[in-house]
């Protein structure tokens, strides 16, 4: 009987530690693919922070600030029709919220991607021995990240403003409500406005350049 | 069991005496209940009731039992003494592992209940006389044996089959773990070559540089401005308001 339990008991703690090994293993070949990316990332991530201009810590904070910048104020036939309806709206907001979900980390990954192709492209023409080319990539590459982070900015604060707009009780206070809606409006605008300046320069100027290069690389070779 | 004539003067008559005056000793003494439960469906009801007489004597509760055996070990067990009772079968239930060293077949007789196969060896000289007293003579002492086993019995089956089950569902997990794992790692693989695709290395021709702006380009073109930031997704139609 000893014997059998012992057997149990090591057949089990190997089942135990089975997950976790696997688990382990899995998350270790994330890590390593992962890797570049993250260093990247996380330099992008504070450079976007810096650029971001809706980080107060506290809602009320935000709140306040958002009521700040509502050009007219609520008069009481808006306000009861606004908290008549608020709730609805951010139930709507929810869902909006839940299918932008991803939409920051997918540009992150899009802009990220666009980067490390830049780089690449201005390493080997440096091995190539053409640091002038090279350098023209590098000013490229630093002018459409200023810009890619300024729209990954953008899109964070109207994330937290859509947030906020959904979180507060907007029949409690229906300004606040309506002030934090003009707000991500606002930003709203402000991300569509940035994310086509950042597209409108790879179309006008990263690929007409990357074009240049390849004419000067292909008369090299 | 040789020391049968020593025996209080009170028991004697009580075993010898099948008759009706035993019942009107038992009706005197009150815990006579338990040795119904031993044999309940034997006929011979009048048979064991002065045999509950003796274990009223030992008043231990394994004593019904062991005076179904042998009508003359009862009052060896009741002579011994009711009081030390509880020390003896500590060292009887040493003395049986021996195989026959025991001189004392009283101290054997109350351990018989608490182990069930020494005790049919210690007294399996003795079915006749067991016999005489007890209307059963083998099946009293095996019924309260036979519980025990099968108890023991099913307690390790289900401690068995509740061990297997739970390695089973871990099993289960770990098969879904893994699984779930392997379905992860495409996607993760597919961000990684969206994101970072294979490090070309070497020298850089024209076409290296044309499949970068290829991609560059067919990356931005991925981005959809007009679904993403909408701007009727937060004006007050579709919000209601």
């Amino acid at each position: 009987m000893k014997k059998i339990t012992l057997f149990l008991v090591a057949f089990f703690s190997t089942l135990l530690v089975m997950p976790a090994v696997t688990l382990a293993q899995s998350e270790a070949s994330e890590t390593i693919a992962e890797t570049t990316i993250q260093t990247t990332t996380s330099k992008r991530a504070d450079r976007v922070k810096e650029l971001r201009t809706n980080l107060l810590e506290t809602q009320a904070e935000r709140v306040a600030k958002y009521k700040a910048s509502l050009a007219e104020k609520l008069d009481a036939t808006a306000a009861a029709r606004l908290k008549a309806r608020c709730k609805a709206a951010q139930t709507l907001l929810t869902a909006f919220l839940k299918r932008s979900a991803s939409l920051g980390s997918n540009r992150t990954k899009a802009y990220g991607a666009i980067y490390d192709k830049l780089t690449n492209v201005a390493t080997r023409l440096n091995e190539n021995g053409q640091p002038e080319l090279a350098s023209e990539v590098t000013v490229v590459q630093a002018r459409l990240q200023e810009k890619t982070d300024a729209v990954l900015a953008a899109i964070a604060d109207w994330e937290q403003t859509l947030n906020d707009a959904e979180e507060l009780d907007c029949e409690a206070d229906p300004e606040a409500f309506k002030s934090a809606l003009e707000q991500a409006r606002t930003t709203r605008a402000d991300v569509a406005a940035k994310s086509a300046a950042a597209r409108s320069y790879v179309t006008e100027t990263v690929v007409p350049l990357l074009k240049t290069i390849k004419t000067k690389v292909s008369t090299t070779e | 069991m040789d020391i049968q004539p020593t025996s209080t003067p009170s028991d004697e008559p009580e075993t010898d005496t099948t008759t009706p005056a035993a019942p009107v000793l038992n009706d005197v003494t009150p815990p006579e209940p338990p040795t119904p439960i031993a044999t309940p469906d034997f006929p011979a009801e009048p048979l064991s009731i002065p045999m509950s007489d003796t274990p009223a004597t030992d008043q231990t509760p394994s004593a019904p039992p062991v005076t179904a055996d042998s009508s003359a070990a009862s009052p060896l067990a009741s002579m011994s003494d009711p009081t030390p009772a509880p020390a003896e079968p500590l060292t009887v239930s040493t003395s049986p592992m021996n195989p026959e060293p025991s001189p004392s077949p009283p101290l054997s007789a109350s351990s018989e209940s608490f182990s069930g196969p020494e005790p049919t060896s210690v007294f399996g000289p003795q079915p006749a006389v067991g016999s005489t007293d007890m209307s059963t003579p083998a099946s009293a002492p095996v019924n309260p044996v036979a519980p025990v086993h099968t108890e023991h019995k099913h307690s390790n089956k289900l401690i068995v089959m509740v061990a297997v089950l739970v390695g089973l569902v871990l099993a289960a997990a770990a098969l879904f773990i893994y699984l779930e794992s392997g379905d992860s790692a495409e996607p993760v693989v597919n961000t990684v070559t969206g994101t970072v695709e294979p490090e070309e290395t070497g020298p850089l021709t024209g076409d290296n540089v044309d499949t970068a702006s290829q991609s560059i380009t067919n990356t931005t073109g991925s981005l959809d401005d007009s679904q993403d930031f909408s701007e009727t997704s937060l004006n007050d139609t579709t919000l209601g308001l």
